[in-house]
């Protein structure tokens, strides 16, 4: 079990962005983390990956304070050392059961070329197969989706399921909750930095319903107006 | 339209001397205004007046091949190449004002007629990512190596070819040396992120000892023979490369210890650079080593104290 108690963070020691953050995080499972922009999620995953140090609050797995080395981190924006190709990348990790070649075979990557030439989506699936390589216990991936192809959403989904059955705990952030919903065992909405709600999978349904329904009701209003204004 | 391209080079300029804060801004400053005296002193010498008209279009060549707005400029702007060329007269004004100062003319054409030909360079940094043989033979944990060999290639190698083909000449190893330490140099501008960081799997103390030894042995095997050859054909010279690089070691030591000491994940820090410039003086001018190898101490602390923010999970 993974267990953050009063988690506060700031940024620059002033605005508090999460504010005495309570979550349990059971292990083995995928856990999507959700909220509107600026919520605080990415700090949320700076904070459990050691990156941001917390004000107030703690961070512990199974008793033990959580360990930076068995996470493995992929954050939204990737960012590369220049001028070394996607396959020097991958090879600076130690893994000798990771068969790169093989691996490649579902991203189809050039990784004999620099990466600074990658688009964002190659850059993307490059940072995953490094992450995969790294094969750690704990895998944080902050919108692991964005900017990527259908078939490849589709095979990363396949990756993380048959992960979790392998016995990794999976922590992952979307700006799309039907990405999480169909893909996590449970999701946890992240709102004025705490979490506000966490439901398993039996209540996504009605958690996506309430969470489309606050939405909706609070600014069809405004919506109706400034159409009604344009016209 | 040129006028609001200068306006916008000058505030960022600014900005960047605020961004790196008043002491290092009026270091830096320090710097220009000695170069500039040296240069004014110097452009005199036709010897030296040809070889700076020739060395600040290199130089600026350089520059172009690798900016990134050269898309920008190119398509926001229709006589992108005016500004281009506007963009490096202004900056070999100051030697051209030197130049006419001396009278030196033929310098000046020169020079002006360099600068003229860069904006139509229109290589990307890719044209120069060289993937060669050289690579593999670099550690994998190297990679600062393996991008510095492949963004300098078509200096390092040609500078060793050159050196080792003429090292019966008692300057052109030694030069070399000091040369291909310096090129080292730039491999330590860019911090690399934290999964890189953490690859190595040891604390800041081992990781700095680690990254240390591999830079010291790759430079050695690189001079090595060059060093035989020397040894070889000017042996009663044998204390010139051991003095060179008593200097070289002090450096590339101090510039791993300044990169680690403003490590911030994925960014080149302009503290480090400014810092790496200082101890580029210890380089040129012995005098300051004692100063490299007092900041190199203290930057050892700090390096340790900043990368333990990563990596305090492997001091157990």
């Amino acid at each position: 079990m993974i267990t953050i108690t009063n988690l506060t963070v700031a940024y620059d020691s002033k605005v508090d962005v999460l504010k005495g953050l309570h979550l349990e995080l059971q292990k083995n499972f995928i856990h999507g983390i959700v909220g509107l922009n600026g919520a605080g999620k990415t700090t949320f995953l700076n904070t459990l990956f050691g990156l941001k140090k917390a004000k107030h609050g703690s961070i512990h797995e199974d008793g033990k304070q959580l360990q930076k080395k068995s996470i493995s981190y992929l954050v939204t924006e990737n960012y590369f050392y220049s001028n070394i190709t996607g396959k020097e990348y991958l090879d600076l990790f130690k893994n000798p059961h990771f068969d790169i070649e093989q691996w490649n075979k579902l991203f189809d990557l050039p990784l004999n070329k620099i990466i600074d030439g990658y688009s964002t989506g190659m850059k993307k699936k490059l940072a995953l197969l490094g992450i995969l390589k790294q094969d750690k216990s704990i895998m944080i991936l902050d919108e692991p989706f964005n900017g990527l192809d259908i078939e490849t959403c589709r095979i990363i989904r396949m990756i993380l399921l048959r992960l979790k059955e392998k016995g990794k705990t999976i922590i992952i952030t979307s700006h799309i909750i039907e990405t999480l919903t169909n893909l996590c065992d449970y999701i946890h909405y992240l709102k004025d930095g705490v979490i506000n709600q966490s439901v398993d999978e039996s209540g996504f349904a009605q958690f996506e319903r309430d969470v489309f329904h606050v939405i909706e009701s609070k600014n069809q209003q405004t919506i109706d107006q400034l159409l009604m204004n344009n016209e | 339209m040129i006028r609001e391209i200068l306006k916008v080079r000058t505030q960022q300029l600014s900005r960047s001397l605020v961004g790196i804060g008043i002491f290092r801004s009026l270091f830096l400053l320090g710097i220009v205004a000695t170069t500039a005296i040296f240069m004014f002193a110097y452009a005199s010498d036709p010897l030296f007046a040809f070889l700076m008209a020739v060395a600040i279009p290199v130089a600026l060549a350089l520059i172009q091949i690798k900016r990134k707005d050269k898309l920008f400029l190119r398509t926001h702007f229709k006589n992108y190449k005016q500004v281009l060329w506007i963009e490096y007269l202004t900056l070999s004004i100051p030697l051209i004002f030197c130049l006419l100062y001396h009278f030196n003319w033929k310098p000046v054409v020169i020079l002006i007629a360099g600068v003229s030909v860069l904006p139509f360079l229109n290589g990307s940094i890719n044209a120069l990512s060289i993937n060669t043989k050289l690579q593999e033979w670099i550690p994998h944990d190297s990679f600062e190596w393996k991008a510095g060999v492949r963004q300098q290639f078509l200096i390092l190698v040609p500078l060793w070819v050159v050196a080792l083909f003429t090292s019966w000449f008692i300057g052109s190893v030694p030069i070399a040396i000091f040369f291909l330490g310096i090129i080292c140099f730039k491999f330590y501008e860019e911090s690399e992120p934290v999964p890189m960081l953490m690859l190595y799997e040891l604390n800041p103390a081992k990781l700095i000892k680690h990254k240390i030894k591999k830079q010291l042995s790759i430079y050695f095997i690189i001079i090595a023979p060059l060093l035989i050859c020397f040894w070889f054909f000017q042996y009663e010279y044998w204390y010139i490369p051991l003095g060179e690089l008593v200097i070289l070691v002090s450096l590339q030591v101090y510039i791993i210890l300044t990169k680690y000491a403003y490590y911030d994940p994925g960014q080149k820090s302009p503290a480090a650079q400014t810092m790496g410039s200082i101890g580029f003086l210890g380089g040129i001018i012995p005098v300051f080593l004692p100063g490299v190898w007092a900041l190199s101490v203290w930057f050892y602390f700090r390096a340790v104290k900043n990368l333990n923010d990563y990596l305090h999970d492997y001091n157990n």
